[in-house]
C-alpha cells in the first residue's frame, strides 16, 4: 500500500511545485506579455510555440500567466474553506449539545445549496471578479470540511488527555487549540488538497461559463475565449487543449498529493536522547 | 482556615435502562492539612465523587448538593472560575497515566505548559521548574527525561510525571484518583512514598481514591469507606485496621492478602436498582431481618462515622 502511495503523492507534490514555481516566476519565463497584440491566429512554432488567439497573443504565455489566477483562487479559496470549515467542526464537536446542533443545521443548509447555480446568480447581479469567485467558492466549499472535523473532534474530545488537561485547570480554547487541533490535522490536510482542486475546477467552470473576470487570464477564461471566438470549430487544438491540460495536470498534482496525505503513517516523533 | 465541605452531594445519569444514581447522598468534611484515603471496590461511585467536585462530568450528569471550598459553593460557580480552580487550586490527578498525557507533546512541554499558562513564565524558567519538580517525584536526570514523550515512559514514570503536573502550582488540594492502579508493588510504594513527600514539602491536602488498602493505609490520616454510592464508614487510619466496625470494611480487610483472601460472597449491586433496605443486605454476614426494610442512617461514635443498624 505505502509505496505507490507515496510515488504518486511524489508526483503530485513534483508536479504542484512546477506549477507553483512557473506561477511565480510567470514574469520572467514568459516569453511575451500576455496582453500584447501580435499576428493573430498564429499556428505553433518558431516565436510563438503554441501560436497566437484572436487578439494575437501569446497562448504560451497566457498559460503560464493563467497559472497564476487559477493557483491563487484554488489555494485563497480553499484556504478560507478549511478554515470555516475547521472553526465549525471544532467547536460543533467538542461543545456538542444545542451548539452542535444548530452549526450543523447550517451546514446541512449551505450542503443543500447549488454551488454553480447560485454563483452564476450572484454572477448576474455582481461584477463578476476574481476575488468575489473566491470568496464565493470559499464560503460555499465548507461543509464537508466541517462533518469530517466534527466527527474526529467527538473521538478526540472522549480522550483520556483532554479530561488530563481539563484536570490541570487549562481552558476550552486552550484545549481546543493545542490538544485537539494537532490531532484534527491530519484528516485537513488531505480535505485541504481536495478542497483545492474542487475550487480550481469550479473556477474554470465558471470562467467557461463566461462568469468569470475578464481582466484575469485564467485558463477557464482562456477556454472561453477559445470556444467563443472559434478556436473549438476551427480546430485549432493550441489554443484549447493546453489550458484543457493544465487543469486537469494541476488538480491531478494536488489530488494525489491529498490521497498520500490521507494514507501517510503518523510523522516520526523526533526522538529526544 | 480552608476546608472542603460536601454536603448532600448526589450525582444522577440518565441510562436507557434507567437513572443510575453513582453518588448518593454523600456528605463528607475535609478538615485541613489531612490526607483522606477514600476507598471501595470498583463502580462504587469515588471516581464519580471526584469528578463531581471538580465538575468534569459530562454534560448528561446530574449533580446536587453542595461542595463548599473556601468559603464559595463549587457547584455554583462559572465555567471560567471553575477553570481557575482547577489545577491553582484544586489538581486531580487522573487514573490512567499513560491515556492522561497528550502523546504528541514531550513530557517537559506538558508540565511547563503549567507554568507557562498559569504563572506566565518563560519558556526556560519554566523548564527549569517542571525539571526540579519531576527530580522531586524520584525521576533520575529530569532535565533529558523533559525531552521525551509519554511513550517513552514507563508507567509508574507517567503517573509520577502527572503528580509533579498536579503539584506544580501548588494547589491547596490534590485528588488523586487510583494512583497506584496497575502498578507493582515497589512502584507503588515509590510513588506513595512520593506522594507523602510532596505533600509534606508543600503542605498540600490529599484526597486520595483507591481500592488499593495498603496505598491508603500508608497515606491517609482517615479513611472513608464507600459502598454502591453510599459512604458507609469513616475512621482514624489506625483505629479503622484495627477495628474495623462496618461488616463491608471488616470484609475489605479480611480480603487483604496478609489476611487470608477471603473475599466478600456474592456480587456488587445494580446501581440502577439499588437493594431497598441497607445497601449491603444481600452480602452482609451479619445481616439481621430488619436491614432488608430500612436503610441505617450514618452515626456517629466518637471519633467516626457507621452506617450499620448494629450500632444502634
Amino acid at each position: 500500500m505505502k509505496a505507490p502511495g507515496m510515488a504518486a503523492g511524489r508526483a503530485g507534490a513534483a508536479l504542484l511545485l512546477a506549477f507553483i514555481l512557473t506561477a511565480a516566476l510567470a514574469g520572467v519565463i514568459a516569453p511575451h506579455d500576455p496582453w500584447e497584440r501580435m499576428d493573430p491566429y498564429a499556428r505553433p512554432g518558431g516565436d510563438h510555440w503554441l501560436g497566437t488567439n484572436d487578439l494575437g497573443q501569446d497562448i504560451l504565455s497566457e498559460l503560464i500567466h493563467g497559472a497564476r489566477v487559477s493557483l491563487l483562487v484554488g489555494f485563497g479559496s480553499a484556504l478560507l474553506a478549511t478554515g470555516i470549515g475547521v472553526l465549525i467542526g471544532l467547536l460543533a464537536g467538542y461543545f456538542r449539545g444545542t451548539l452542535d446542533e444548530f452549526l450543523m443545521g447550517v451546514t446541512d443548509v449551505v450542503l443543500m445549496i447549488p454551488r454553480i447555480p447560485l454563483i452564476i446568480i450572484l454572477a448576474a447581479f455582481l461584477r463578476p471578479g476574481f476575488w468575489l469567485i473566491a470568496l464565493v467558492i470559499g464560503c460555499l466549499w465548507w461543509t464537508s470540511t466541517a462533518r469530517v472535523v466534527r466527527s474526529r473532534t467527538l473521538q478526540v474530545r472522549e480522550m483520556e488527555f483532554v479530561r488530563g488537561a481539563r484536570c490541570l485547570g487549562f481552558s476550552h480554547a486552550h484545549i481546543l487549540a493545542s490538544d485537539v487541533l494537532p490531532q484534527i490535522l491530519p484528516v485537513v490536510l488531505p480535505k485541504f488538497m481536495l478542497t483545492i482542486a474542487s475550487a480550481m475546477i469550479s473556477e474554470a467552470s465558471l470562467s467557461f461559463l463566461g462568469l468569470g473576470d475578464p481582466s484575469m487570464k485564467s485558463w477557464g477564461m482562456m477556454l472561453n475565449v477559445a470556444f467563443t471566438r472559434g478556436g473549438f470549430i476551427n480546430e485549432m487544438w493550441w489554443w484549447f487543449l493546453p489550458p484543457g491540460l493544465c487543469i486537469t495536470l494541476a488538480a491531478g498534482a494536488v489530488v494525489l498529493l491529498g490521497f498520500s496525505l490521507e494514507k501517510e503513517p503518523a510523522p516520526d516523533i523526533e526522538i529526544g536522547e | 482556615m480552608s476546608c472542603l465541605h460536601i454536603e448532600n452531594l448526589t450525582v444522577r445519569f440518565e441510562t436507557r435502562s434507567g437513572p443510575v444514581t453513582a453518588v448518593d447522598d454523600v456528605s463528607l468534611d475535609h478538615e485541613p492539612g489531612e490526607c483522606l484515603a477514600l476507598v471501595g471496590e470498583t463502580g462504587c461511585g469515588k471516581s464519580v465523587l471526584a469528578l463531581a467536585l471538580l465538575r468534569l462530568l459530562p454534560a448528561g450528569a446530574r449533580v446536587q448538593g453542595r461542595v463548599r471550598f473556601e468559603g464559595r459553593d463549587l457547584l455554583a460557580l462559572s465555567e471560567r472560575e471553575m477553570t481557575s480552580v482547577r489545577g491553582r487550586e484544586i489538581a486531580l490527578v487522573p487514573q490512567n497515566p499513560s491515556l492522561s498525557l497528550n502523546p504528541v507533546y514531550s513530557i517537559g512541554h506538558q508540565i511547563g505548559e503549567l507554568y507557562r499558562m498559569h504563572r506566565n513564565m518563560g519558556r526556560r524558567p519554566a523548564r527549569d521548574r517542571s525539571a526540579e519538580q519531576l527530580g522531586r517525584m524520584g525521576i533520575q536526570d529530569p532535565r533529558r527525561r523533559l525531552r521525551q514523550y509519554p511513550f517513552q515512559f514507563s508507567e509508574g514514570m507517567n503517573q509520577r510525571a502527572l503528580i509533579a503536573a498536579a503539584f506544580a502550582l501548588s494547589p491547596r488540594l490534590i485528588i488523586a484518583d487510583e494512583p497506584t492502579r496497575g502498578l507493582d508493588e515497589t512502584l507503588r510504594d515509590e510513588v506513595v512514598r512520593e506522594l507523602a513527600l510532596a505533600r509534606e514539602a508543600q503542605g498540600t491536602r490529599l484526597i486520595l481514591i483507591t481500592h488499593d488498602l495498603t496505598a491508603a493505609r500508608a497515606l491517609g490520616d482517615r479513611i472513608a469507606v464507600m459502598y454502591a454510592g453510599r459512604l458507609v464508614e469513616i475512621a482514624p487510619t489506625e483505629d479503622f485496621f484495627r477495628n474495623p466496625r462496618h461488616p463491608y470494611s471488616r470484609g475489605l480487610i479480611a480480603a487483604l492478602p496478609e489476611n487470608g483472601f477471603q473475599p466478600i460472597p456474592g456480587p456488587t449491586p445494580s446501581l440502577i436498582k439499588p437493594p431497598g433496605g441497607c445497601r449491603f443486605y444481600p452480602r452482609c454476614s451479619m445481616k439481621r431481618d430488619i436491614c432488608a426494610l430500612e436503610e441505617p442512617p450514618l452515626r456517629r461514635k466518637q471519633e467516626r462515622w457507621i452506617r450499620c443498624i448494629r450500632e444502634n
